[in-house]
């Protein structure tokens, strides 16, 4: 790439932003967070945009940053409620989530495999990418998207949704 | 049968419409290099504030500072210098404003806010926004809001602007736009921001937080009173006078005298001005329904002349530390109404002593409120 990578970034911000609000959201169940998250991330990215631009993969890289931002602020909103034992923020009040059961059940999942069903299927990264994302190797990443699918159908199956959601055995 | 990518592409398209814009990303992205900037160099700074100290009195009354502004002289437009002016720099009189968003006015203080949040203001009741700017510590008295804030309270984002004077408490230094001020984490993921020199405490939470904190600066009635250079009424601008008070102001503005069946400007917490105007009389009675929120309005230009009349909300008696100008005619500056609009309400006492309030809307570009001032006669 040998212009400025500003027009790119507009275009790829219009595209990646929503989406890795959606993979944070369903990871951390909290939309608000995950918008600040995915906020903080994309300035990260435009403030070093020539070094994003040039990576191989920038989707990967501004879901880790986000995935990270993430993680620290549930860090630090749980030891302030210890802290002060004072009740978090309420949850969001904004236009509840599409298929709520899904997410709901993928969040029940255990972590690794969430986050591996999140960037895979919303993050839309390819393996390697999530073997980047979460320090694992390509293999483990297919494992782990594999038994992370069946527990997610087995999950929905137990909660009435068997035929909705059987093709995620296979997806 | 539902497919998973399916699924997911629903949950994209759900967040997509809350995508911000890319302006709202480059303030931030502003702010952030900053904020990385003055940590790391929090000494510098601490030793620039006690260089700083020694010219401004940082004790908030460097934002007191009152401009000389006088009036044109009889056979000229040109004002005449004034003798004590602190002239604001130009960087420092610029303001931040995303597109699609406005300014929203607090004491010397301003933020900007996008147009379809609501400003709480005084005592009003709370119809629970999702999004607010709460502006004051009367805020929390609603019925509905802010006595059990934030926990407890369905808002999505909020910023709460109070009046801070003194020492901050102990966190971390930031620079946004040229004020200094210090970031403290609060309880529930609230963050606050001291600036002395804005005389602001600022709370943000929320999505909308930080990218609202970048936009902090001083408020149209401090840029009014802070010109960047000299200033002088324009030779073309034409003469608007009522009861025995005179403003100049640009001959493409209309001029309006308000009949009894006019509302007055701004009652019902509309806009005061949507489009510059010169208007004059009080206007008729309004009665307005219910609660009616604040929201951000545009920065407009326009100025209403109205007889004077002593308010409780704005209590104001004439004193040199509110006199903007003795001659021609002595002209004061009211408190703030603090409902987040451009506006500077002045008072002018003609020769014979009669008051007229003059509520002078201030539009983007400060001179032409400075110009205003400096004609009244």
């Amino acid at each position: 790439m040998t212009s400025l990578p500003v027009d790119w970034f507009e275009g790829w911000y219009r595209t990646t932003h929503p989406r890795v609000v959606a993979a944070v959201s369903v990871a951390c169940g909290d939309p608000d967070m995950a918008r600040d998250a995915a906020d903080e991330a994309f300035v990260r990215a435009l403030s070093k945009v020539e070094r994003v631009g040039r990576m191989e993969a920038p989707g990967a890289w501004v879901c880790k940053v986000a995935l990270n931002v993430m993680r620290r602020r549930m860090r630090r909103i749980s030891f302030e409620q210890k802290l002060l034992r004072m009740p978090g923020p309420v949850g969001s009040t904004t236009e509840p989530e599409p298929h709520p059961e899904l997410w709901k059940a993928v969040r029940a999942l255990p972590e690794r495999q969430r986050m591996a069903i999140v960037l895979r299927y919303i993050a839309d990264l390819t393996e390697p990418e999530i073997g980047e994302v979460m320090g694992i190797s390509r293999g483990t990443v297919a494992a782990t998207l594999a038994t992370g699918r069946n527990h997610l159908a087995g999950q929905l199956a137990g909660l009435g949704f068997p035929d909705r959601y059987e093709e995620f055995r296979h997806a | 049968m539902l497919d998973i990518h399916d699924a997911a592409q629903d949950l994209i398209d759900h967040h997509r419409r809350r995508t911000p814009s890319l302006d709202f990303l480059s303030v931030q992205a502003r702010f952030m290099r900053r904020r990385r900037r003055a940590g790391g160099v929090a000494i510098g700074v601490a030793v620039a504030l006690l260089v700083a100290a020694s010219v401004y009195r940082l004790d908030g009354s460097a934002t007191s500072v009152k401009v000389n502004v006088t009036g044109p002289a009889s056979s000229t437009t040109v004002a005449s210098t004034p003798t004590t002016v602190h002239y604001l720099s130009a960087a420092a009189a610029k303001q931040v404003t995303p597109s699609g968003w406005s300014r929203v006015n607090f004491d010397d203080a301003s933020i900007a806010a996008p147009t379809d949040w609501t400003l709480l203001a005084g005592e009003n009741e709370c119809p629970n926004p999702k999004y607010a700017v709460l502006l004051g510590a009367d805020t929390q008295t609603g019925s509905n809001c802010g006595a059990q804030f934030p926990a407890g309270a369905p808002m999505v984002s909020y910023v709460r602007l109070l009046a801070f004077e003194g020492q901050p408490p102990a966190g971390k230094i930031v620079e946004i736009d040229g004020h200094t001020g210090t970031e403290v984490a609060g309880p529930s993921g609230t963050e606050t921001y001291y600036f002395r020199d804005l005389g602001l405490a600022m709370t943000v939470y929320g999505s909308y937080g930080a990218e609202i904190a970048s936009t902090v600066g001083w408020s149209a009635t401090y840029l009014l009173l802070h010109p960047t250079g000299p200033v002088s009424v324009p030779a073309n601008w034409v003469e608007f006078s009522y009861d025995g008070v005179s403003v100049r102001v640009p001959p493409t503005w209309p001029q309006k005298t308000l009949g009894p069946s006019d509302p007055a400007p701004g009652v019902c917490a509309n806009a005061t001005f949507t489009t510059p105007v010169a208007e004059r009389g009080a206007g008729g009675s309004s009665s307005c329904n219910g609660f009616q929120p604040y929201a951000p309005v545009a920065d407009v230009d326009g100025v209403w002349m109205s007889p004077y009349v002593t308010s409780p909300v704005q209590a104001f008696t004439p004193s040199a530390d509110n006199q903007l100008r003795s001659s021609p005619v002595a002209v004061y500056l009211l408190p703030p109404r603090n409902n987040g609009q451009p506006i500077a309400q002045l008072v002018a006492v003609a020769p014979d002593g009669d008051m007229v309030s003059i509520d002078l809307g201030l539009g983007a570009d400060p001179v032409i409120g400075q110009e205003i001032l400096a004609s009244i006669r």
